[in-house]
């Protein structure tokens, strides 16, 4: 946890996550026979990668943000409150709302230049509903039956999912 | 899904929804190439030479690295601050050849260039997905997706979920 002055940060990345490479993943698609394009309609959201995720709380400053983002090499934070998303900030965020005026911001809260209530992923949504948001956003949070974050997908983490399963379809 | 796959071999960039891209010269301040892709909501900016060929690009990465130094954007050129991924493409090269770069890189922006190496556009993972988004047909749900749907966010954040087995 961070100091009181940039408020509580965390990258959630919890030990046992179903990752692309996971042997009980490998087994889908070769086995089930079945084409990619069922895969990505009929699997869950929850099972593409979505971790590790940064989160910060709404009083962290935009500067601390930068700063995490930059060294997490992360492009979008999660704005977290009582395990409730807030907020998304990404890097493009910070090119509209911070540049130009960073210095007189920066020390400000990162709550003043996020995006409140941005779209989200449930867990339980299809691959292929996500795939369909993700041409949009390129950060969507993807939260629990409760709302809770669960991580964040990205452009890249789709394609590492659709990557796998086209490897498998093909080898199979 | 067959056909994406088949769609990525066959397919070339230059069938993408390419941006048009920004071109700036190397001398470029900071502050004028920010204001471009602010509002042009692109997030680069390519550093052309004078026959346009692309030899360096400046992303919103290159503007988190800035703020950090603490760099003036008044006296800052773009060519300070290039992104390191810098990846040019010929447009005619297959849109799988840019997905497997991007697998391999995790890089953000591709320039898209003609015969005679001028930029001719600019794609990346935005663009990429848009293209796999398209190539996604609607199905029913089976009995596989079923079951794997009924897994919990406990079992699958320990691992514990498996795949059933085709025919199981």
């Amino acid at each position: 946890m961070a100091s009181p002055e940039t408020g509580s940060t965390s990258m959630t990345n919890p030990p046992g996550q179903l990752r692309i490479d996971d042997p009980s993943l490998q087994r889908m698609p070769g086995q089930a026979q079945s084409t990619l394009n069922q895969l990505i309609g009929e699997t869950k959201t929850g099972l593409m990668g979505i971790r590790p995720f940064l989160h910060i709380s709404p009083e962290t400053t935009i500067c601390r943000t930068i700063e995490l983002m930059y060294d997490a090499d992360a492009s979008g934070v999660l704005i977290v409150q009582a395990n409730q998303v807030l907020g998304i900030v990404t890097e493009r965020d910070i090119l509209q709302r911070a540049t130009e005026q960073y210095e007189r911001i920066s020390q400000q809260p990162v709550a003043d230049i996020m995006t409140p209530c941005p779209t989200s992923l449930k867990f339980s949504d299809s691959v292929q509903t996500a795939i369909k948001q993700i041409a949009q956003f390129r950060h969507i949070p993807v939260v629990d039956q409760r709302n809770q974050p669960l991580g964040i997908l990205t452009p890249y983490r789709a394609f590492e999912f659709v990557d796998a399963l086209l490897t498998e379809v093909a080898e199979s | 899904m067959v056909d994406f796959s088949h769609a990525l071999s066959e397919d070339r960039l230059e069938q993408l929804d390419l941006r048009n891209a920004i071109a700036v010269d190397s001398h470029t301040l900071a502050r004028a190439a920010i204001a471009m892709m602010r509002q042009n909501e692109l997030g680069c900016a390519v550093i052309v030479d004078d026959h346009q060929r692309p030899h360096g690009i400046f992303t919103e990465r290159s503007v988190i690295s800035m703020l950090l130094r603490g760099s003036c954007l008044d006296q800052t050129s773009v060519s300070q601050f290039t992104d390191p991924l810098f990846i040019c493409m010929d447009k005619r090269q297959t849109v799988k050849s840019a997905w497997k770069t991007i697998l391999d890189t995790k890089a953000r922006f591709i320039c898209v260039t003609n015969d005679d190496g001028s930029l001719f556009g600019v794609t990346g993972q935005r663009g990429l997905a848009t293209y796999l988004a398209k190539h996604c047909a609607e199905n029913p749900p089976t009995e596989v997706s079923r079951q794997v749907n009924q897994a919990s966010p406990q079992q699958l954040d320990a691992g514990s979920y498996h795949f059933p087995q085709h025919g199981a």
